[in-house]
């Protein structure tokens, strides 16, 4: 009882060594965290947009593009063997049923339509809401989604296909138990319009990086 | 020593016996793959402070050892969490937050109290590898029947026929309680092969 230990030299210590150990597994593992991360979204851009070799990420400012590292750009431009574009893939995150679900669309930027969608994280109810990423009906309509400009908004506005009719080329089969996941990947879609525009404004310059790329690696080669 | 090592699995089962750590016991058992990660993090965690705190335990002041205990604990927390992102993004990214949260899961600061803060080095690094085990082994309990009966599959491999219509229920919480409820029967039944008190119960109607 006598040689009770005194709490403030011993807090300090013990937080001290806490922080210090702390610090050094940051150290240890944040380079490898960081690849991880950007493996991810590779894949993820290159199952959105199929025959993806290259991509190249940038962000928007007033309908202008300037480069950016992918994990944060607006935008990911992918280039096919050749150097010719793909397509675009559109990073978004939305409000989901628990939390926000983040994901990717895949854009062709002539053709106006989208190629892909992936999820990247959600934390949506597991077997209900978590199948906007597994439901083949789904993600069979979101494939060659009509997502035709009229300005700086969608013509038609993506919707959930009603039950029973012909489904219009810009609306998506919903799923059952899932309804607010759906509507909020729909919510996406129309809120990425701006970006789209800016896509299609900027056209020109994303085909031509990729003419200056592919020339630059010949040259490479040679 | 192989007392302390295999009371954590039958006969002071942390999920099944004390009912502790109930939150990610019911929260991400909706996976056996889950299951098991949690399962193995929340082990790793006890064995790491457990073995910090029986080796400083004279030297931590009584006022303030819950505060200690919980200092450690995060530190340890905070380096699995970072390990596991480095192992595998995708799978720290479906337990979400409950990896941070194994800092408050009581079955932890439990041991802590009870017993690293007691007994030397040794017997604390065997209670924790029993005590985390038994409560590994009882989440991958929850978890295998939850995914086999949730999604027809077992550690993401298909094991009933396709024409299996999935019980979505099973993944979600109501099914956690369900399975949670059947295992403790189970448990408590082949613990206690002569029931005695079911016998009194009897008596007294």
């Amino acid at each position: 009882m006598s040689r009770q230990p005194s709490v403030l030299p011993t807090m300090v210590g013990v937080a001290m060594a806490c922080g210090f150990a702390i610090a050094l597994v940051f150290q240890a593992t944040a380079g490898q965290i960081e690849r991880n991360r950007s493996e991810l979204l590779e894949q993820a851009v290159a199952e959105v947009l199929p025959g993806v070799a290259n991509m190249r990420g940038y962000a928007i400012a007033d309908d202008a593009l300037t480069d950016a590292a992918t994990d944060q750009a607006r935008i990911i431009a992918g280039y096919d063997q050749t150097g010719s574009l793909v397509g675009v893939a559109l990073p978004a995150r939305i409000m989901g049923y628990q939390d926000t679900i983040r994901m990717l669309f895949g854009y062709d930027p002539v053709s106006e339509r989208l190629t892909g969608f992936a999820v990247l994280d959600s934390r949506e109810t597991p077997g209900l809401g978590s199948r906007i990423g597994t439901d083949p009906d789904f993600l069979a309509s979101l494939k060659g989604l009509d997502v035709e400009l009229a300005g700086h908004a969608l013509a038609n506005e993506a919707s959930l296909a009603t039950r029973g009719a012909v489904r219009a080329p810009w609306q998506v089969d919903g799923i059952t138990g899932a309804t607010v996941s759906s509507r909020a990947v729909i919510q996406a879609i129309n809120d990425t319009a701006p970006a789209l525009a800016a896509i299609r404004a900027q056209l020109p310059v994303l085909e031509a990086t990729s003419k200056v790329r592919a020339e630059a690696t010949e040259g490479n080669d040679a | 020593m192989p007392e302390e090592l295999l009371k954590g699995f039958w006969r002071e089962n942390p999920v099944f016996v004390q009912a502790l750590g109930m939150c990610p016991t019911l929260a991400v058992t909706n996976s056996a793959i889950n299951a098991l990660v949690m399962g193995l993090a929340t082990t790793v965690v006890l064995i790491a402070s457990g073995a910090v705190i029986s080796t400083i335990r004279q030297r931590i002041p009584k006022q303030a050892r819950i505060a200690t205990f919980i200092l450690i604990i995060a530190t340890f927390v905070t380096c699995v969490d970072y390990g596991i992102q480095a192992l595998d993004i995708s799978l720290h990214a479906a337990l979400g937050a409950f990896i941070s949260l194994i800092v408050v899961n009581c079955l932890i600061l439990g041991r802590m109290e009870t017993f690293a803060s007691k007994q030397p080095f040794l017997p604390t690094l065997f209670d924790g590898l029993g005590m985390g085990g038994g409560f590994t082994l009882a989440l991958l309990c929850l978890g295998s029947v939850r995914e086999i009966l949730g999604a027809g599959s077992l550690f993401g491999i298909q094991l009933l026929p396709a024409g299996f219509e999935p019980w979505v229920v099973m993944l979600l919480p109501s099914g956690g309680f369900f399975v949670l409820a059947l295992w403790v029967l189970v448990f408590n039944r082949l613990r206690q092969p002569n029931p005695t008190g079911a016998a009194e119960t009897r008596g007294a109607i």
